[in-house]
């Protein structure tokens, strides 16, 4: 394994001992890269306490759950751990080693019944259920209660989409825990929405049978995928089986995104297969000199029907 | 080409991000009645709508499809039925750090339908990305309540992409 070790506002002095003490834990078979921190998730943060600029990056690193190292003093109240600015490599070595020995054996655990993550997530034993999905140190919390997803930053939610999307099996599951402090959250819809559409080849058909939407998606966020209206408003008008959603919608931009929209709202706890739909105010019919203004309104704002 | 007022109205609360939504849908600098506070700043908002923000947008007809913006305090409440009245559809925008949104969504709600009731409604939620306790599952539990399914979209309003959402699901609220 190879550490993604990052530095901010250090003094030339103790950069170049760090790099030394960097090539010293090669004798541990602890291998690491030291570059500049540019933001991103790392596996440790060195930076200098008693500078604005370091105290910013130790700060953010610390809220994403990044192990990090202060030099020459401590950040305000934060309890990080510090190392003098004058210390020798062999000490910022052993310290260094301390604090990433915690995360070169952190288990990662697997999805309960052999199945991916993905399909456990999907159409396995943990659809539309609170669940924490894992990847190496990153982890988001699915929270199907609620229409929302949670993480600690943005790139973590973008990285296990993306994994879940490759159907990695990388990806581990857990029961829910508590949410971090600064938790940042999302549509929990358009989250799943974006996977089952980037997956759509393996994820089976959706059984046959009838569904409708007992609420409309959050689908805010997914403006690529806008055309999964078209899906949302035909479920949510009344029950119908995916092979009538097939024939209503064959030929639009629409039918690509009836498998992935079923699948994701599903997922979601949104779709609910044989039930009678519950009673709503009828939808409102425009008239035909109206019609002609939507049609506009829908070719103005990229929709094709 | 349409022969007639062609109108889209955004409404709901102070500070839910209606200007900032009309701005983000325009095609032009909206025109704007923006006041500053009189009882000093809410957080980074500083001004407030006082009597309207008004913008078009032409579509491909030469129609010009007009979108106005309602203020959102309630001693301009006499504004909402002029600018409500023959509206083609309504755009409610609310904050999802205000404390109160399920009665705020309620109240406008009320407000827009005992002006205008058959008119399709969407609702964009703001700043929800920062609102560790906001619930979806309340708002369609108090939609549920009313025997509506209106779309509920949390939305960047300065992400233009994300704003045309709302009107989006505007087209597809019809039978």
């Amino acid at each position: 394994m190879r550490f993604d070790i990052r530095i901010a506002a250090l003094s030339q002095a103790f950069e170049q001992r760090l790099r030394i003490a960097a090539s010293l834990l090669g004798a541990y078979k602890i291998n690491m890269q030291v570059d500049a921190w540019n933001g991103t998730r790392c596996h440790l943060l060195i930076a200098a306490g008693d500078d604005l600029y370091g105290q910013k990056a130790l700060d953010i690193a610390h809220r994403r759950g990044t192990a990090v190292l202060a030099v020459g003093a401590a950040v305000n109240d934060a309890e990080y751990p510090v190392i003098g600015r004058d210390a020798a490599a062999v000490d910022i070595a052993r310290r260094m080693r301390e604090l990433l020995k915690p995360t070169t054996f952190a288990p990662t655990a697997k999805p309960d019944d052999a199945a991916t993550a993905l399909h456990a997530l999907f159409d396995g034993a943990w659809r539309h259920r609170p669940v924490d999905v894992l990847l190496d140190r990153r982890v988001v919390y699915l929270r199907p209660q609620t229409g929302r997803i949670f993480a600690a930053t943005h790139s973590d939610l973008l990285a296990i989409q993306q994994a879940l999307a490759e159907d990695s099996g990388e990806l581990g599951l857990r029961a829910p825990e508590a949410l971090p402090e600064h938790a940042i959250s999302s549509s929990l819809e358009a989250y799943l929405l974006h996977i089952a559409h980037a997956a759509n080849e393996k994820l089976p058909p959706y059984p046959d049978g009838r569904y409708h939407l007992k609420a409309w998606p959050d689908l805010g966020s997914v403006p690529a995928l806008r055309d999964a209206m078209a899906v949302v408003a035909r479920l949510t008008q009344g029950p119908t089986s995916p092979s009538e959603l097939e024939t209503a919608l064959n030929g639009s931009p629409a039918a690509s995104l009836i498998r992935p929209s079923l699948w994701a709202f599903s997922a979601a706890g949104l779709l609910q297969a044989d039930a009678v739909a519950p009673q709503t105010a009828p939808r409102p019919v425009a008239d035909a000199r109206k019609q002609g203004i939507w049609a506009s309104i829908a070719r103005h704002f990229g929709l094709k029907r | 080409m349409f022969d007639g007022m062609v109108k889209i109205v955004l409404a709901g609360p102070v500070g839910a991000g209606k200007t900032t939504t009309l701005r983000s849908l325009s095609d032009d600098e909206p025109v704007s009645t923006e006041m500053p506070l009189t009882d000093g700043p809410m957080g980074e908002k500083t001004t407030t709508t006082v009597a309207l923000d008004f913008s078009t947008v032409m579509l491909d007809d030469g129609t010009p499809l007009q979108m106005f913006g309602l203020p959102g305090q309630d001693h301009f409440a006499h504004m909402r039925p002029i600018i409500l009245q023959g509206a083609l559809g309504v755009i409610v925008l609310l904050a999802a750090d205000q404390p109160d949104i399920l009665t705020m969504c309620s109240e406008w709600l009320d407000a827009i339908q005992s002006i205008t009731p058959d008119t399709p409604i969407a609702i964009g939620i703001t700043r929800s990305d920062q609102a560790r306790d906001f619930r979806m599952d309340a708002l369609r539990a108090l939609l549920a309540e009313r025997k509506t399914t209106l779309p509920v979209f949390t939305i960047d309003a300065r992400d233009r992409e994300q704003a045309q959402q709302l009107v989006r699901a505007l087209v597809y609220s019809f039978a």
